[in-house]
Order: C-alpha cells, then structure tokens, then sequence
C-alpha cells in the first residue's frame, strides 16, 4: 500500500503562492472577502507562511514556508474527532467525510500546523463565477471543516487511469498530482509514493537537507522540507 | 477507459452518496455537481490551448473545459516560457472569464461624460456609428485628430493597432508604456529590444532593481531559472546580489541583499565599473575587438565614479563596492540587469546604460549564460498599406504627443492632456483607449479628465468600466482572453523564436467581440484605404495569414504539409517554437552573429553611442546624471518607492479578482488593500503604529491607507504597493486599497525618453491631526 507524501524545496521556492491559488481554484474555495479575510477566516488549504523577519535593518533573515496538510502519518485531528468524520484513508491520507461532520472544530483546535478551515458560511461564488466550478470536487456546506486532501480526486483518477491500463502509477505522473505541484513554477515540490524506496519524493525525504515541522509533536508528517542554503 | 460516473467519484474521492445527496439539495452552490452529472468525469472534458494575459508575460496555458465551461487552467508543457506552470495570477484567470462585473454589451453614453449613465446597444449601431465618426474626420481631412492610447497590447494587437491607425491616416498611435531598458539596448546594441538573459547558466546575477520573482516578466520562466540557479546544476550554485532599496521577495532569496539609495543604481554600476577597470578585470578580449568609445567611456568612469565618491551617492559602503566589483569580474559567466524601477526615475536611461556596459565590461554580451538578443518567429510580413491622399495627408503631421521633444522618445502620452487642452500641434478630435487608463494610472488626473471633455469622440474597447472608460461616448467591450484568438512572440528571454497561439476555450459569455475582430470590422466600415489594407475576414484569418511565415520559414517545432493542418497543429499545441540559439560570442560561437548582435553604426558594442552625436545630445561620458527628486527634503523627508507584487495581475478588470486580493501582502500578511511600508524606527519617530491610517502626501497629491511596519525598508524610504486603489472596474477593484499613482507629478520626466519617473517623488507620512 502507497504512502501519499510530498517534499518541498525551501532552497528553489520563491514565496510566489501560485501553489495556494492553484490549490483555492482546483478545490472550488470560495473567497472570504475583506472582513473575514481581517479576522483570519480566508481559507487556504494550501498557504504561504512566512516566517517573521528576523533582525534588524538591513541585516534581515525571512523565510517562505509553503504549507499544505502534512496528512501525519499520527494525526492528532483524527484522535480528537468525536464522531468518525476525519480519518485515514488506506493509503495515508487524511480525509474528511463532510456528512459527518458536526462542526465542532475540535480537529482545528488539535491541529499543530493549522491546515483546517471551518465554513462559518454557505460558501458564495457570484453569478456567474460558479460557472468555473471544478466538477470534480463537491463545494463543502456551510458548518462543516474543511482542508487539504492532497488533491485526493486528482489521485484516485490517476489512479482509476492505470488500473485501466493495467498497471502501476508511475513517479514521473506524480508531478500532475495535486494542484499545487503540478503548478509550481519553480518545480519546488515532488509528490509521490514515500513507502516506494525509488520514488523521487522517497529519495529526497531522506536528503541530508529533509526535515519536518514540528517533528517533536511526533505527529509524523508526510510533507518533508529541503532546507535552503 | 472505463467512465466513472459522479457517484462512482463521490465515493473514491470518500465522500459518501448521502452526503452528495445532501449537497444536491443545498442549490445553487451545487452547480458544479450538476456538471458532473452531465457529462463524466473521462467524457465531454477538453484541454484547450490559450494564452494568459493577466500580465505582459504572457505564459501558454492549458484550460480545461468541461461541458462548454472552463473549470481549470494550467500551464502549457509545450511552451518554453513557462514549461507547464502559471503564477498565481494565471491560476485566478477563470475569475476574469466569469467575472460578474464584465460589460455585457457594446455601451452609449447616456448621461453627461463621467456620469456613468449607458444605454445599450447593438454591434451594428456601435461600429457604424463609430466607423462613421471616424470617416467623417478622415474625408474632412483631419484623419490625424485621431489617436490610439494603448498599454502594452498583448501579442500582436500592439501591430495590428498601429496598422489600423497608419491605414486610417494617424500618426497617433500611442504606447502609454515605453521602456528605457531597451533603449539602452538601442544604444549601446543597436537592438531596440528588451535583452534576454541565458540565467539557466549565469553564475552570478547582479540584479539592479529588477523584481525577478515578483513583476518582472517572463514572470514563470525567471521562476523557474531561478530554482534552476539554485539547484539545477549540482555543484554550481549561481550567486544573485538583488541591489534594491526595500527587502523585496526577490531580496529575501537572493543570497545578499544591498540596499541603495533610489535611483542611483547607475552610479553604483559606475562604482563597480571603476574597480573592474582599474584593477583591469575587463574582458580585454571582448573590448577590443567588439567595443566602440571604450577609452573615452572608461576614462570618464576612473576620473569621476571612484568607490569613496560613489559610496556617498547611493549609501552603499565603498567595500559592498569593491567586493561585489571583483565578484562580478570574477565569476563568468556573470549578468547585470536593470530592472523596471530603474527606469523610473528622472536618469531612467542613462542609470539602464550604465548597468548594461557592466555585461560589456565583462564580456557577457552573447555568451552563454550571458545576454541574449531575443529573435522574432518569422512571421509573414505584412502586406503594403493602401494609401489615400487621407492617409498620405494624414501621416505626415506632427505627432499630437509630441515626443520629438525628447531626443529618445517614441512616445509622451503624458503630454496629451496639454497638447489636447492646448490644441496644439492640432485639436485633437478623437481618442481610441485599449488597456489605457491615464485617469488612474498616469500622473494629474484632473488635467486628462479636463483634457478628456474637450474631446469630440472617446471609444474604450475595453470590457469593465473603467476610471478613463467612465468617459467614453461608446464603450465596445473585448472579450476576455479565454473567448480569443492571440499569437504572441516571446518576451524577451531565451533568445530562441517562438510563438504562443491561444483560442477561444469557451463560447463569448456576454455580447462582447475581440478588439483584433472590431478593428477589422472597423476598418471594412470606413473601406477605401483602410478597408483594403486589411483583406482579412477576421482576426484569426488575420493571425492564420502571419502565422504563414512560420510555415514557409521551414524551421521550428511543427511541420505540415498543408496550411490548414500547420495552423490546425499551432492552435492544438498553443506553440511554435525554434529552440536553437546561435551565440555569437563563448566557445565555438557564430563569428557571424555578431553583426547581428551589434548593430550599431560601428558594429559594436558602443560604449559611447553614436546615436548621441547623431541626434545632437550633447551629453558627455559616462553620460551619467543623478536623479532629480520632486519635493524638497525638509518638507518631503521621505523617498517614495513604488512596488508591484505577485498578485497584482495587469490590465482591465485586473483588480477586480476576488482571490488575489487575498494572497497580495504575504511579507506583511496584508490582504484586500495596500499599505505603506514604514521603517519601525522612522515610524516610532513619528509616533506612527501599525496597522494605523495615514496620510501619505508628494508635491503632486495625497492620499490615506494603512501602515505596515517593516523592517526590510530603509529609514528614509517609504514603499506602497501600487495597483489598487480603483473607484471603479468592479465590486472587488472599487475601493479596495489606495491608488499611490496620484503621488506622482507630471513633471518628473526623464529628460531623454520622456518617460515619467514614478519613482522620483518624495513624500510626508502623518496622521490626520497633524495635518
């Protein structure tokens, strides 16, 4: 059984997000606007954080950290949810079952890396912007959490496609995979199979420069990072 | 393969059938999962080839389309622009094709100019009406009241605009956006083009200002060859010095940030000029056999721009100097580029010279890994304009912009609300407006808007209202991107030809027509001249024909036997491409190449442009002149720099893209506005917080947003995003952010090339009750 994970290059990233937008279309996010983007509620399942500028004028320090869902291999969200509605799939991923969920956000409140969205709203795309809808992914009701599902429906029909043809998914498709990496500019993310000792994502989570956040939580993230210089 | 119907989806994707019903009941939010039950997910979807045109770099894209709607767009794999990846703004492009906000039909004004009153009518009456205006002027004799303002026409619009105004019989077709970069290319190369640069194998990039990961284009491809200095070439890793006054993105990647003061990027070159000259680390190779003017040049450079000297003009400490001299000499290949900014103050041209000599200096002109000289795809030529006695008369007055005051200039757009109020050289009678909108972005509105009721006839072919379009008599609107046909070269970067050709994805949302269709419409209108000048059908007949030349040139990525099936390749692929590069110079270079690549009177490089004496510019080497600031610096204490960020997209309905509002200021975690960015200490100095409104106020206007605190700007510099701040173009762009261009004076003009300098301004920062 695969082992869904990612990498990304910090050194080759260049903050430019087209990963969170490509995620926020593919994934038929809808915006939050002004004032609920002021009060934290924009929803990017796969965002930019950048790290404080450290220091002082002109001797800064700044870093560019894109984060999806680390899918952890430990996942505290899926310990917390009282009622079964986020789990693991099989193949590692973790997952939301929307009809589940009641809303509570205790999975948003255990998530270390902050990758879960409550929808306080039913979610609006203004006529005639709902005519751009991905028809792949559902749009989530108003009450239910919401986050990265490393683009699951890109997967699966990658998947459904080989099994088609009658054989296994290959590295080199991967980089089709989620939205954010088949759009990245700077090629800074690889997506594949970790438990396959020869794919790419496989090779370079064991690099000298691989690392997680928050490794100490033991949560055991499936998205590893190169670090810069 | 197999089809998978919705449920079938629903399920692999884990989402429950009863939670889908679910979502079936909730409505209209729903309509996405309707489409899916329409088609399936392997059935009716194609990829379509366009081309994206949220910026001037203009990235081959894929869009996906299921049951007639877009639903995705992705790069092109095929184009070597961008390699199969977008930016962010490429990702948001759907938001412009189904934007509530879009015109939905051609527009007549209603109420007085600028009221905003509109009465709807018909493509016929809005292109007879408008061909009839236009005729009526040309048979009086007066065809050169006529003029053309554009801004950066994508692809071959920019020609097939010119044409139809050279076939109506105006001189007056007018680019609102120049450039000083490639005129500096014109002087020293003979080239008048933007350079490229060969970054996949530059090994130190010495970057002047130029936003290479944020507005500066080929945005993807500079990206991409960015991570590839990075970590393309195992063992080399490239070096990148982005010199810049703000801790810009680019800045925060580079390995060494060295703030400047702004607009002096060109002494600091000169700095840098005079360590590799007098520690002889020039290519003397290179200067002595493809170098003209070098001894007056380098003598000028040792007698006035000594590193001690240099240091006390731009604030940079004479070691940086020093060190990043010896590093740029030391390191081939090695690449200096100016960036936008750098044209943009009052020494724009001459700061763009001093920065490219540095490629000559050390050899890098047309090696590889150095600059390159961007080719054109061979495209048919096109045919002989008819001419008529109107169009002979016509053409041959003056300029109505005048840019003849200017020894460089091809254009003054700025000068058009004078030379409209003044009627001189003429009055002018009519004003075309594609992707131009002075009232917001060029400096003293108030004269355009003055300027804009002397008028007898404006026309916006643009397809949101916007501040100038708020004057228009006829508004005929464009369609989106996705619903066109565009061909588009390359912006300068590989070198190599190429053409990206984009289609309509989707059926026109609204009553629209594409401006390339309107202009050929226009034209057959008015017929005579104009009408025979322009023998195609329509705007894709009109790209099909130039498209030809690719065709017959026999080279290149796609091979045919018949036109039908080249074209039907080109628009099935999105692109033509040629991918070799001959260098002139570096090991086994094409001798030859050379008088391609220095086209200049002397065939070479010129250090001291010929084309100075030519045309009575008595400036002396190494032509260098500080910048001239607008607002004094007791009053003014402030330098005022204006930045473009990744998610500013370009042209109509641009900021009314509801996502990009909300990923515009990682760096300050900003969104849905813009801010002024504020030295914490300067700030503190005048008792100024975070996140608190001010008034930020130049010479020439004032205007109040939220300030950012940031370390990464220097204390005597304030930053403010720009390309916000409209009041109209949509519900998402009106508004939204403060509008930093009514800072910028009419008069701060680079006295060469007549551009604004929009960087040159100063300003006071204070909170209203200081006021």
């Amino acid at each position: 059984m695969p082992k869904w994970g990612m990498v990304i290059d910090l050194d080759k990233c260049t903050g430019c997000q087209a990963c969170s937008m490509a995620c926020r279309v593919e994934n038929n996010i809808p915006f939050a606007g002004p004032e609920q983007a002021e009060i934290g509620r924009a929803k990017w399942w796969q965002e930019v954080l950048d790290r404080e500028v450290v220091g002082h004028y002109p001797a800064l320090e700044a870093q560019f950290v894109p984060r999806p869902c680390m899918h952890c291999e430990n996942p505290p969200c899926v310990k917390v949810c009282p009622v079964g509605a986020t789990y693991q799939t099989e193949d590692g991923l973790v997952a939301m079952d929307y009809d589940l969920c009641i809303g509570c956000r205790m999975c948003t409140i255990a998530c270390p890396y902050a990758v879960r969205y409550f929808n306080w709203f039913v979610p609006q795309f203004p006529v005639p912007l709902d005519q751009g809808l991905n028809p792949d992914v559902p749009v989530r009701p108003k009450g239910v959490v919401e986050k990265c599902t490393f683009c699951i429906h890109r997967l699966r029909a990658a998947q459904a496609r080989a099994e088609e043809e009658g054989r296994e998914l290959r590295d080199a498709e991967m980089v089709n995979l989620p939205a954010c990496n088949q759009v990245c500019p700077a090629a800074a993310r690889y997506f594949g199979d970790l438990e396959d000792a020869g794919s790419t994502v496989s090779r370079l989570a064991r690099s000298p420069r691989a690392f997680v956040l928050l490794e100490e939580l033991g949560t055991e993230p499936k998205v590893y990072y190169l670090k810069g210089e | 393969m197999k089809q998978i119907s919705r449920r079938t989806f629903l399920k692999l994707a884990g989402v429950s059938a009863a939670a889908a019903a679910l979502y079936e009941s909730s409505g209209s939010i729903l309509h996405a999962l309707n489409l899916v039950d329409q088609t399936t997910l392997s059935g009716k979807e194609v990829w379509v080839a366009s081309v994206c045109q949220l910026c001037p770099a203009e990235c081959g894209l894929r869009v996906r389309v299921v049951g007639g709607l877009a639903v995705k767009i992705e790069g092109n794999l095929q184009n070597p622009n961008n390699q199969g990846r977008t930016c962010p703004k490429g990702q948001a492009g759907l938001q412009l094709l189904y934007n509530p906000d879009r015109l939905q039909t051609p527009l007549k004004r209603a109420g007085e100019r600028g009221e905003g009153r509109w009465q709807a009518i018909s493509w016929r009456e809005a292109v007879e009406t408008v061909a009839a205006r236009l005729q009526d002027l040309r048979l009086g004799g007066l065809a050169e009241r006529i003029a053309f303002l554009y801004d950066r026409p994508p692809g071959l619009l920019g020609e097939t605009i010119a044409r139809f105004c050279q076939t109506m019989g105006t001189p007056n077709a007018i680019d609102a956006c120049p450039d000083a970069l490639s005129q500096a290319v014109f002087l020293t190369q003979g080239w008048a083009s933007r350079p490229g640069y060969d970054l996949d194998r530059t090994r130190y990039l010495l970057s002047f200002n130029h936003a290479l990961l944020e507005s500066a284009q080929p945005t993807v491809r500079l990206l991409r060859a960015y991570s590839f200095m990075r970590r393309g070439r195992p063992g080399d890793r490239g070096r990148i010095v982005q010199i810049e006054p703000r801790l810009s993105v680019t800045a925060v990647k580079a390995d060494e940030w060295v703030p400047i003061r702004p607009g002096t990027e060109g002494a600091l070159a000169l700095g840098l000029a005079w360590v590799i000259l007098r520690e002889r680390l020039y290519d003397h190779a290179f200067v002595v056999e493809h170098c003209h003017g070098f001894e007056a040049w380098s003598q000028a450079v040792l007698q006035s721009y000594s590193p001690s000297g240099v240091a006390a003009l731009t604030g940079v400490a004479e070691e940086t100097i020093k060190r990043l001299a010896r590093e740029f000499a030391g390191t081939s290949p090695a690449v200096a580029v100016g960036g936008e900014a750098v044209d943009q103050q009052t020494n724009g041209l001459v700061s763009q010279m001093a920065i490219h000599s540095l490629n000559a200096l050390v050899g890098s002109i047309d090696i590889p890994g150095g600059v390159v000289m961007q080719r054109s795809p061979p495209l048919m030529s096109w045919p002989g304009v008819v001419m008529d006695d109107v169009t002979v008369q016509g053409l041959a007055q003056a300029r109505i912009d005048g840019p003849e005051r200017y020894p460089l200039a091809h254009s003054a757009s700025h000068r058009l609300p004078e030379a409209i109020l003044d009627g001189s050289p003429y009055p002018l009678e009519a004003l075309l407006l594609y992707r131009a909108n002075p009232i917001y972005d060029a400096p003293d509105a108030e004269a355009w808007r003055e300027a804009l009721k002397r008028l007898s006839l404006i026309v916006s072919f643009d397809p949101f209202i916007e501040e100038t379009s708020v004057y228009a008599d006829y508004i005929l609107p464009d369609h989106t991107f996705l619903e066109r046909w565009i061909a588009a070269p390359l912006w300068p970067s590989l070198g190599f030809p190429m053409l990206a050709v984009g289609q309509p994805v989707v059926e026109p949302l609204n009553d629209t027509r594409a401006l390339g269709d309107v202009l050929i419409q226009l034209a057959h209108q008015v017929g005579g001249g104009p009408g025979a000048s322009f023998p195609w059908t329509d705007y894709a007949e009109l790209l099909r024909f130039r498209a030809g030349g690719l065709m017959a040139s026999g080279r290149g990525s796609i091979r045919a036997v018949t036109a039908d099936e080249f074209w039907r390749e080109l628009a099935a692929r999105g692109v033509w491409v040629d991918s070799s590069y001959r260098f002139a110079g570096g090991d086994g270079g094409d001798l030859k190449e050379w008088e391609t690549v220095l086209a200049t009177p002397s065939g070479k490089f010129e250090f001291t442009p010929q084309v100075f004496e030519d045309r009575g510019i008595s400036l002396s080497p190494p032509y260098y002149a500080p910048p001239r600031y607008s607002g004094a610096e007791d009053e003014y204490p402030f330098y005022l720099q204006l930045c473009t960020l990744m998610a500013q997209a370009a042209g109509p309905g641009a900021a009314n893209l509801s996502h990009l509002h909300e990923l515009y200021g990682l760096h300050v975690k900003h969104m849905w506005g813009n801010w002024v960015e504020i030295n914490p200490e300067a700030a503190h100095a005048l008792d100024i917080d975070d996140r608190e409104e001010v008034w930020v106020e130049s010479p020439a206007g004032k205007i109040r947003l939220p300030v950012r605190l940031y370390e990464g700007v220097q204390p005597d510099t304030v930053n403010i995003p720009a390309g916000l701040g409209h009041t109209v173009g949509g519900r998402w762009a009106a508004g939204v952010g403060a509008n930093p261009e009514r800072l910028v004076s009419a008069r701060q003009v680079d006295e060469l090339n007549g551009m604004i300098a929009r960087q040159g301004m100063r300003v006071k920062v204070y909170k209203e009750e200081e006021a």
